[in-house]
């Protein structure tokens, strides 16, 4: 059984001209120890996507479909439930580790409250492990940085941290939402190393929120694209690489610069992403799609499953060989 | 910290001596004589005038007799008061009590209602919290002068539960005394507080750092106590030290109108005889308190916030 499984999470926030849709539908799902990639531009609902399975959406949003954890859906739990779920079943880590702490108290405190205060854990055990967890997360002077307050650590040993503290207590599920964007390169592999490295020897599952698809195809299992608040194709890194089935996923592989040829206009995929709440009938990447035909922008397209892929596409079957050779500027030109 | 508050208290001294030398000034530019109040209307001959101001050495250079004042202050001479002939010392002492209780009692209120009224509106919301607003928008509205007359009349003159004037002696016979002009000097202040309290806390409680912590399943409470309450301190107690610091100001109007017999009525009177000697050594009691207590509250904040370098540049 998987251990998360979204079935078509539909997620709209309050806004003054009407409700404004963020995820369409969204539905995927994680085996255990499985390291699955959310890739997708800004706006997409990637990060939005992980808020629902922690039940920290924006006040307010009106979310329908269900997040089975284990089985059991999170969206229906009580206070008491929700809270036990979040802290022994989930653990997320965020972009920024500076915001994610509170700047006023020790790292030790930080440590020690996932586990005293929110597990039941007594202090003095909760200690010891929270300085067992820095030491395995590659922090050498423990003493120091769990008397340290957050300003006084860079923002590489502040993610080891949260990172420390999110695989504490050994959770079923890690979500992680773009946990090396807000750090140096040089300690972004440094730090990605450490959460992978924790992750497996943990067994534990994760969804990974990016927009690298080069990064997110080093340490994932599975990739999903997203696209205007839903998913457009999931696959295996190498077969996404090697034979992408949707044109978005095409775009996204081209755009990314070579390292070996040298291209003196990196290609850019036409036209502006377009949010949730602004799709209208069909396809929501019809607008922009080099390929798209009329018959695009009719009627819903599924995501439709071809063993451990699926793709929503209506051309798919016609476009398969096509996209896996062709590029999309090509196809433009 | 030690360097720091040395450092804190030398500025206050600076401070002291320049406000003691503006209100010197602004005393002798106004209008008015002081011998002519220890006449009393009586009419004299000029020569009694005369040797009455060569007596008190009123006719000295406005800077010979600052002179004079600052190096008595300096040898521990507050000097005496011009019209009661009473030793300055010893007439802020017998006054200090009063006051002193006085605003011990607001600063007592306003943090009590004013933080925790705050406090409950921005954790709890709805309802409670549109009252909290609507009751500081009132509380703020009101002059300190009619909350104190509107006081009176209800809860001492018409239910007749609180004594109309005096300031009582013995711990509980000065609280029912104190009771109400506390309550008038407290209200606006209190009624500032609350609203920051408030626009801080609900601030807080929409941080990443909240959120983290209610999504790694630390329980509300904790995460309500430790990571909103203690946070929404910092401009909390910034807010609370400035009012608390002007209530000795405040505490003129209140003793005023409740007849109290305090600091603030004290300087009243004298200012208005042109008394120098007890206006100077009034005034650098407020100045002072105003000083210690914006220290105080410098030194509190380096103990909320470990990111608070005190004796750096920003102090």
């Amino acid at each position: 059984m998987s251990v998360l499984e979204l079935d078509d999470i539909r997620l709209a926030v309050p806004h003054p001209s009407g409700d404004r849709t963020l995820l369409r539908g969204v539905s995927l799902s994680v085996a255990p120890g499985e390291a699955l990639g959310l890739v997708g531009e800004s706006g997409s609902g990637k990060s939005m996507t992980l808020r629902t399975v922690l039940r920290t959406e924006p006040r307010g949003a009106h979310v329908t479909g269900r997040v089975l954890l284990d089985g059991r859906d999170v969206r229906g739990l009580g206070t008491a439930e929700l809270r036990r779920v979040r802290a022994e079943s989930l653990a997320m880590i965020s972009q920024d580790p500076r915001a994610a702490l509170n700047p006023l108290l020790r790292v030790s405190r930080f440590l020690v409250e996932g586990l005293c205060d929110a597990r039941g854990d007594d202090e003095r055990t909760a200690t010891r492990r929270a300085r067992d967890l820095l030491a395995q997360v590659g922090i050498a002077d423990v003493d120091r940085c769990m008397n340290s307050y957050p300003h006084q650590l860079s923002g590489g040993m502040l993610q080891r941290v949260v990172i420390a503290a999110a695989v504490a207590g050994s959770p079923r599920l890690l979500l992680a939402d773009e946990p090396t964007t807000a750090l140096d390169v040089t300690t972004q592999s440094e730090v990605m190393a450490i959460l992978d490295e924790q992750r497996r020897e943990r067994g534990m599952s994760m969804i990974f929120v990016t927009h690298d698809l080069e990064l997110a195809s080093a340490v994932c299992d599975r990739i999903a694209v997203m696209y205007a608040g839903e998913i457009v194709e999931i696959s295996t890194p190498e077969r996404l690489h090697a034979a992408p089935r949707h044109p978005y996923t095409r775009l996204l592989l081209d755009s990314r610069p070579s390292l070996t040829a040298r291209t003196p206009v990196l290609p850019v995929i036409p036209g502006r992403p377009v949010a949730a709440y602004e799709v209208g009938g069909g396809c929501a990447f019809a607008g922009r799609c080099p390929w798209s035909e009329p018959g695009c922008t009719d009627g819903e397209i599924p995501l439709v499953r071809d063993g451990d892929r699926a793709v929503r596409c209506a051309r798919e079957e016609e476009l398969a060989g096509e996209l896996a050779h062709a590029t999309g500027t090509e196809a433009t030109a | 910290m030690q360097r720091f508050v040395i450092r804190r208290l030398g500025a206050l001294a600076v401070t002291l001596l320049f406000s003691s030398f503006v209100i010197y000034g602004a005393m002798y530019l106004a209008p008015g004589t002081p011998e002519s109040f220890l006449v009393q209307g009586r009419t004299v001959s000029p020569e009694v005038l005369a040797s009455i101001r060569a007596q008190y050495g009123l006719d000295d250079p406005f800077l010979l007799r600052y002179w004079h004042w600052l190096t008595g202050v300096l040898t521990g001479n507050l000097g005496e008061s011009l019209t009661t002939r009473q030793d300055v010392a010893s007439l802020l002492a017998s006054r200090i009590p009063t006051t002193a209780w006085l605003t011990a009692y607001a600063a007592l209120l306003i943090v009590v209602f004013g933080v925790v009224a705050g406090v409950v509106a921005g954790l709890r919301g709805g309802l409670l919290d549109t009252a909290v607003l609507l009751g500081s928008s009132v509380g703020f509205a009101i002059p300190t002068f009619f909350a104190a007359l509107l006081l009176m009349s209800v809860f001492s003159v018409t239910l007749g539960w609180f004594p109309v004037f005096g300031a009582g002696s013995g711990f509980s016979d000065r609280i029912l005394h104190l009771t109400l002009p506390a309550v008038a000097l407290a209200l606006p202040a209190a009624a500032v507080v609350a609203r920051i309290t408030r626009t801080a806390v609900v601030e807080e409680r929409d941080t990443e750092h909240v959120s983290v912590a209610l999504a790694r399943g630390v329980p509300w409470r904790t995460v309500a106590r430790r990571h909103i309450v203690r946070n929404a301190m910092l401009p909390v107690t910034t807010i609370v030290g400035v009012n608390i610091a002007a209530l000795v100001a405040g505490a003129t109007v209140v003793e005023h109108a409740f007849t109290l017999d305090g600091v603030g009525a004290l300087l009243i009177n004298a200012v208005q005889q042109k008394d120098f000697a007890v206006v100077q050594a009034v005034a650098l009691v407020l100045v002072a308190v105003f000083g210690v207590v914006n220290l105080v509250i410098d030194v509190l904040y380096a103990v909320i916030d470990p990111r608070v370098q005190l004796g750096g540049e920003s102090a």
